[in-house]
């Protein structure tokens, strides 16, 4: 049974969506826990993965029996869970598992009348997600891609007044980003002639430094980096996610970036190599300094901004900042850094917009001057929200710190001192930002403890938002404490040869 | 020895005509004469392709390029206006894309000299994986049509995905565009545009009988397209599209209500989810069969026949189910696109 | 020069690209775009059907019993691939109409400055 496990991850998400949209139209009650049930069976089983592949490395599963046992190379779709995607799987479909109870509520409250399919579009797309993770097959990957852009596109416009024109800005922007991405993979077919990633690796070395190639990896990163809104191509996604509804943004903010920065990496560390990115250093530079300026961008709009939504929206693109410049740092420390980072951002991005929502979900809006006295109004939400922007500072012992350790480190030993500035000034601004709400939530009220002062009534989020909140912040805390076992067991073992500590 | 010569000669001048037509549908300041041009560009893509031997992309681009995604772009157009209007200034970012879009693409052309050349057999591509297909389909999945056993047998995977694309395009649009009669509140900052009353389709008794005749023919044969899929062009994507277009053809005939009468919009929308489902549930039998996911030659304990044909029969029910998915999605999403969501009435 | 003439499909595919490309980006007309969306994706088709096409090939249909000729056949493969790309780029397409209206019953328009505009206020 275990041998099935892989297709389990994908096929649990997938089925529940398909009868969600049966019940959609004769038991809408039934939408919600079935889609809930999918996301559970997929979450055990990626969770069952995360020990296989410690213990007996990669699992290959093709699909329709069609191997390579009759051929010198794969002749269907292969896909495939090593220590480079497993923990990714692991972190969507939990992350997307707690998002799913979290989201009730909100839905009830913010799309009452229209949510007929947002259960089964909210599992379509975390099959889209978790698809992109485990493929090992580049066409088969822009198939999923796909299935996740479309569903995305309409957890957004779901929302009201300016979602529409937002969701069609990130229609062009992600059709553009998959385009340039399946022209890549054409450059990569012409050359090769196979599709499968492994084939496809070990065919490449011996084909060198043609043009064709690297015409194909810069169109393939240039699609990944529209889809992650990698600066210079962020200008969607503050939009998107702020009119999106509170419940679609939960589940996009932290999943649909980060997959697609792993996207990136399995292209740059499996496809390619990493001899390959040190073999073209020009475009290596260029990267680092990109990385540089989104993190600088990200942090100054931040600060700009009024609205927590927005705020945290900018904080996403910042991450990309690191994500993307840890993996050209190209060296041991930098690869476990963004690697690490990509789990460790998903689950912090999800607490982030979870206390956010909660936040929206009893006072109405997210500006900053209405959360005078939210300290005491919903005080552990507030704390979630404050271990959240601790882990976003970097703040030990939360996972924040842990791949920001790294990522220090790799730009040191690289010698890249600017993108180590660009990270200390970005959680300088994500301090600012945290000492200024709680000037404004706990300073700027009267002390209700205080004799004489008026009592702020506790109006505390309900207890099905406020439980996968509180998990969320904790479970940040205890990333950050698992990280040794897992960077050495894991994170380690996907890193190139030769890189590995 | 002329190996510079195209394969086909009649391409050069059709591969000239399409930038023309393309050029034209986007310059054109007519939206209605754009639509109508873009679809000529798709039918003169579909002549390239066909010439290249690709006749299962050339028919399905007929179908559903030149086909319904013409049709998709009317029905806006009809909902909304086909003019264009003037403003002036914006040229300095036309030409600051333009001259992005011309690096790109010089950086592109910088990789032909690397490319094998058109045509030639031996290329990575057509060497590679391709010619296990060519050699392998009859023994191991009994299909003479090499694109439907790799379609729907290799590469069952993306073919499973690409159904749950339609599925998801077809509840998608119903969630975008739907109001439902039921809710009385409509969201306040939708502006109410009243559908245009000049036209009355209902009036042309020609039309009527017209398609009255032709919408059982084009059934059959689509149908046929379906069930034939194995020995010919043809297979569930393009069948279900003309299904789709017949019903299609109903609704700008006679009218939505004449459509909805005969299909009720519940059904629709179970249908859509109940052929994607079908696909799932072969897949799934697979599975406890004890094969791998899609591995159709596991149903060999329960279809008539050895390991190759039961993958054959497979690969008939998965096209149905295609076939079911895609044509009431295509008829879905042009009710939707047609009548603004209200299912009232429209194009 | 030769090898431009023997590629001559791949430079009609990079000119629709830029078209399809520069209509997207630069257009301001939202109709405009998606046409300009779908005649990118089907300048990648081309180049796809380009690649896998074959001097003097058949239709990858199997006639009669004997045994089959690798050369004398077009590629499936790449058949396939844009049989899938050109199913999603009609998805993606109408989903893109679907917006376009719902944004012009809020406008009235489809161009994009105006909308921008209009949301300002």
């Amino acid at each position: 049974m275990t041998e099935q496990l892989p297709i389990i991850v994908i096929l649990g998400p997938l089925l529940a969506a398909i009868l969600s949209a049966f019940a959609a139209w004769f038991r809408p009650k039934w939408s919600h826990p079935l889609v809930v049930l999918g996301l559970a069976v997929s979450c055990a089983a990626a969770l069952k993965l995360v020990f296989i592949v410690a213990g007996e490395g990669a699992q290959n599963y093709w699909l329709g029996g069609w191997g390579n046992q009759a051929h010198d190379y794969v002749v269907g779709i292969q896909i495939t869970v090593d220590s480079l995607n497993t923990l990714l799987l692991a972190a969507v479909s939990g992350i997307a598992l707690l998002t799913a109870l979290y989201a009730k509520r909100l839905v009830d409250a913010e799309l009452a009348g229209r949510q007929r399919y947002f259960y089964a579009l909210f599992s379509l797309l975390v099959t889209g997600l978790l698809g992109i993770g485990i493929t090992g097959d580049i066409f088969n990957l822009y198939v999923f891609m796909e299935i996740a852009a479309l569903s995305s596109y309409v957890l957004i416009a779901c929302g009201k007044g300016r979602a529409y024109m937002a969701a069609f800005n990130y229609l062009i922007m992600g059709t553009m980003g998959a385009c340039l991405y399946l022209l890549g993979v054409g450059f990569i077919f012409v050359k090769t002639g196979t599709l499968n990633i492994d084939d496809v690796s070990t065919l490449l070395p011996a084909l060198g430094q043609a043009q064709a190639l690297f015409v194909g990896f810069v169109l393939i990163l240039l699609g990944a980096w529209a889809k992650m809104a990698f600066f210079p191509f962020h200008g969607w996604l503050p939009n998107a996610y702020a009119h999106a509804p509170t419940a679609s943004a939960a589940v996009l903010a932290p999943l649909a970036t980060k997959v697609a920065v792993y996207a990136m990496l399995r292209i740059m560390v499996t496809v390619y190599s990493i001899d390959y990115i040190l073999d073209s250093p020009g475009i290596q530079s260029v990267v680092l300094l990109l990385s540089s300026i989104a993190i600088v961008v990200g942090s100054f709009f931040s600060l700009t901004q009024t609205n927590l939504k927005l705020i945290a929206c900018y904080f996403v693109v910042s991450e990309i900042g690191y994500m993307v410049g840890g993996a050209w740092l190209a060296n041991g420390p930098g690869l476990t850094g963004a690697m690490y980072h990509v789990v460790a951002d998903a689950a912090m991005t999800s607490a982030l917009f979870m206390a956010v929502g909660c936040i929206v979900y009893r006072l109405g809006q997210a500006q900053l001057n209405d959360l005078q006295g939210a300290f005491f109004k919903m005080p552990v939400t507030m704390a979630a929200f404050v271990v959240t922007m601790a882990a976003l500072i970097g703040v030990p012992p939360t996972c924040g710190f842990f791949s920001k350790w790294y990522l220090i480190q790799g730009a040191a030993q690289a010698g890249v001192w600017h993108f180590v500035a660009a990270l200390l000034l970005s959680s300088l601004v994500k301090a600012i930002i945290l000492f200024r709400i709680v000037e404004i939530g706990y300073n700027r009220v009267p002390h209700p403890a205080v004799e004489g002062n008026p009592a702020i009534p506790r109006n505390e989020a309900p207890l099905s938002m406020l439980i996968p909140t509180v998990a969320m912040a904790l479970g940040l805390i205890a990333l950050g404490l698992a990280t040794s076992p897992l960077v050495n067991t894991i994170i380690s073992k996907a890193l190139p040869d030769g890189l590995a500590p | 020895m002329m190996p510079s010569l195209p394969i086909w000669q009649f391409d050069l001048p059709l591969l000239v005509l399409v930038v023309l037509f393309a050029v034209v549908a986007l310059s054109i300041r007519n939206l209605m004469g754009a639509a109508i041009v873009f679809g000529a560009y798709s039918f003169m893509m579909c002549l390239i392709w066909a010439g290249m031997g690709a006749v299962d992309v050339a028919f399905t681009e007929a179908a559903v390029g030149a086909g319904v995604s013409t049709v998709f772009i009317v029905s806006t157009i009809y909902n909304t206006s086909a003019t264009m209007k003037r403003r002036p200034g914006g040229m300095a970012f036309k030409l600051f894309i333009g001259v992005v879009v011309t690096v790109a693409g010089g950086f592109l052309l910088s990789a032909l000299p690397d490319f094998p050349d058109w045509g030639d057999p031996n290329s990575p591509v057509n060497a590679t994986v391709a010619p296990y297909y060519i050699t392998h389909s009859i023994p191991d999945t009994h299909v003479p049509n090499l694109v439907t056993s790799v379609l729907a047998d290799y590469r069952g995977f993306d073919t499973l995905l690409e159904t749950v694309v339609v599925f998801i395009a077809c509840i998608g649009i119903y969630s975008i565009l739907r109001i439902e009669p039921a809710r009385t509140s409509i969201d306040e900052t939708d502006e109410e545009i009243a559908a245009p009353a000049s036209y009355d389709p209902t009036d042309s008794l020609i039309v009527r009988q017209a398609s009255r005749f032709m919408v059982p023919f084009m059934q059959l044969f689509a149908l046929y397209v379906i069930a034939h899929g194995h020995y010919s062009p043809g297979g569930g994507f393009q069948g279900g599209v003309i299904l789709g277009a017949s019903l299609i053809l109903l609704a700008v005939s006679f009218d939505l209500k004449f459509l909805l009468s005969r299909w009720r919009e519940k059904s629709l929308m179970l249908l859509v989810a109940t052929g994607v489902g079908l696909y799932a549930a072969v897949g799934l039998a697979c599975l406890f069969m004890g094969g791998n996911f899609l591995d159709y030659g596991t149903l060999d304990a329960v279809l008539p026949g050895k390991q190759d044909m039961a993958r054959s029969h497979g690969i008939l029910l998965v096209e149905i189910g295609v076939g079911i998915t895609v044509m009431f999605s295509m008829l879905a999403i042009h009710i939707n696109l047609a009548s603004n969501g209200r299912l009232e009435r429209g194009l | 020069m030769e090898n431009l003439i023997a590629n001559f499909n791949y430079v009609i595919v990079v000119i629709l690209m830029m078209i399809g490309l520069w209509s997207m980006l630069a257009q301001k007309n939202l109709i405009k775009k998606c046409i300009g969306m779908a005649i990118f994706q089907t300048g990648i088709i081309l180049f796809f059907i380009s690649i896998g096409a074959k001097r003097g090939a058949k239709v990858p249909i199997l006639t009669g019993d004997e045994a089959p000729v690798v050369e004398q056949l077009a590629n499936p493969l790449t058949q396939i691939l844009m049989l899938t790309a050109i199913v999603v780029g009609v998805a993606t397409l109408g989903m893109a109409l679907a917006l376009a209206q719902k944004i012009y019953r809020q406008h009235a328009s489809f161009d994009e400055d105006e909308i921008l505009e209009n949301q300002r206020k």
